[in-house]
């Protein structure tokens, strides 16, 4: 898989990192165990320090996307739908359902954009 | 013939080729910059750029053809300053000349996109998973440089065999003609210093074999999938071309010494330029079929790899890379770890100078390089 990074947009680095795992897992390109690049050779590769490449994998490990694995590296998992998953989920989705009414969406539109959006991810699935 | 008009021609059909190529190579490389400042394929047909270039031929040719002219006179009126002047003097003049020129032209390429006000999406792609492209160094095709440390390992071992039956005086140098014209007594040191030379000249080839590895190469954001596979291909042709480069070296600098030890023999030139010049040509091969960074070579559509974001839309970033490269030609980015990366026309490695060591080491080698041609030049005189 190959990310695209913007390196002058409002969303930091290390944010788009951490998105675009999280995408490319749920759309099959990246598999469970698979090896990702060392923290080193991602912040070269997209010529950032290593701080923020560290940020990404360190928040994708705590929220169980990657695991250490003592003799591939950084490899790819899946997390545990727990607690505060669901706790996490429903805050972001009460927010967008929040904007949404704000900005005059009704209950079917907004449910179509969230079955788009999961079908989006699913499709993709090897 | 005489030994300075042989020198001459020599030196002028370098200087054209050094023309030429001085010409062509910011005008053929990548088309995604105008003299190292990036711009889309479409900026590089406006008019402006297109006068930019032109200009740029014309100032390059008429000097060429001074120095050409230069060299010719120098030749008429003080022949044996030849080596001083042609030979050492005016290659340098000449690429102290081009960058200059280069940085002039860089100057005004940068006020034309600011002026026309060209945008370029800036977005940076990264594999990640298995779509690794950059090699690491147990990726360098070790079985070149394995064999040149056995050949300079197995002639070195039957030196040291017939050291005894040697002659007590070895040829240490031979002219254009094959030959010899300076002798040494002989000792450990002349009999093998050959020998240490080619094991120095292995070690820096291994390191541009290492480089060529792992180097950060520019991707084509046009079609970065693509990019990638051709990057990863290129890398691996370039490889076993720097490694047959290495074989052929150390092969042109050790079969002269076993000739070396008979002063009697007569060396033909051919011994040391057929294989220089059979690998240079191979390397000019890999560079020409593969264009920058693989850009030429076929990929099989069917292993193209994903992009995580949808790359048909263009970024609304406009800001560009533009900054980390001091004068369109030395990378110099703090933030970024990489050591190596490639140069900005993809025709060579060149570093990130925001590294103190690479800054000092660069410092360091042209003092040095600078001082010792000036060493060399007041001694021939």
């Amino acid at each position: 898989m190959i990310l695209k990074i913007e390196p002058y947009s409002n969303s930091p680095i290390y944010e788009q990192i951490r998105n675009q795992i999280v995408m490319g897992i749920a759309q099959g390109h990246l598999q469970q165990g698979e090896r990702l690049a060392s923290v080193r050779n991602l912040a070269e590769d997209i010529g950032v320090n290593l701080h923020t490449v560290n940020k990404a994998y360190q928040l994708l490990r705590d929220e169980g996307y990657l695991k250490l694995d003592r003799r591939s590296g950084t490899v790819i998992s899946f997390p545990k739908k727990d607690e505060s998953f669901t706790n996490i989920l429903k805050e972001k989705l009460y927010l967008s359902a929040a904007e949404s009414i704000c900005s005059g969406m009704d209950k079917e539109e907004f449910m179509d954009f969230c079955q788009n959006a999961y079908k989006y991810f699913k499709r993709g699935e090897k | 013939m005489n030994e300075n008009l042989i020198l001459l021609i020599i030196n002028i059909a370098g200087i054209t080729i050094i023309g030429i190529s001085f010409c062509i190579l910011p005008l053929i490389t990548r088309k995604s910059f105008l003299f190292g400042v990036r711009v889309s394929p479409e900026n590089q047909k406006d008019k402006d750029a297109v006068k930019l270039k032109r200009n740029y031929v014309v100032v390059v040719s008429i000097v060429t053809l001074v120095l050409v002219a230069l060299a010719d006179l120098q030749y008429f009126f003080v022949p044996e300053l030849t080596i001083v002047t042609t030979t050492l003097t005016l290659p340098l003049v000449f690429r102290v000349f081009y960058y200059i020129l280069y940085i002039i032209c860089w100057k005004k390429a940068l006020k034309l996109k600011k002026d026309k006000n060209w945008q370029v999406p800036d977005v940076i792609y990264a594999p990640i998973g298995r779509s690794r492209v950059r090699g690491s160094i147990s990726s360098v095709p070790w079985i070149w440089y394995i064999i040149c440390f056995l050949i300079i390992l197995i002639s070195g071992l039957y030196l040291f065999g017939i050291y005894d039956t040697l002659p007590d005086t070895i040829a240490t140098h031979f002219d254009i003609y094959g030959v010899a014209d300076a002798f040494a007594a002989k000792s450990y040191y002349s009999v093998f210093m050959m020998h240490g030379i080619a094991f120095i000249l292995l070690l820096v080839l291994i390191f541009v074999g290492v480089t060529i590895a792992i180097a950060k190469y520019q991707i084509d954001n046009t079609n970065p999938a693509k990019s990638f596979l051709q990057n990863k291909k290129y890398r691996i042709m370039l490889g076993h071309a720097v490694g047959f480069l290495s074989i052929c070296l150390t092969i042109s600098m050790l079969i002269p010494v076993i000739i070396m030890m008979n002063p009697n023999l007569k060396m033909g030139i051919a011994v040391t330029i057929i294989p220089t010049l059979i690998s240079i040509i191979s390397i000019l091969f890999v560079k020409i079929k593969a264009g920058q960074g693989g850009g030429k070579l076929k990929i099989d559509e069917s292993l193209l790899d994903t992009v995580t974001q949808d790359n048909t839309t263009k970024s609304s970033y406009m800001q560009n890379d533009d900054t980390n490269w001091k004068l369109g030609m030395f990378y110099y980015n703090k933030e970024d770890p990489a050591w190596i990366v490639e140069d900005r026309f993809g025709n060579n490695i060149g570093f990130n100078y925001a590294k103190k060591p690479v800054l000092i080491g660069s410092i360091v080698l042209s003092v040095f390089l600078v001082a010792s041609l000036v060493i060399l030049a007041i001694s021939l005189v």
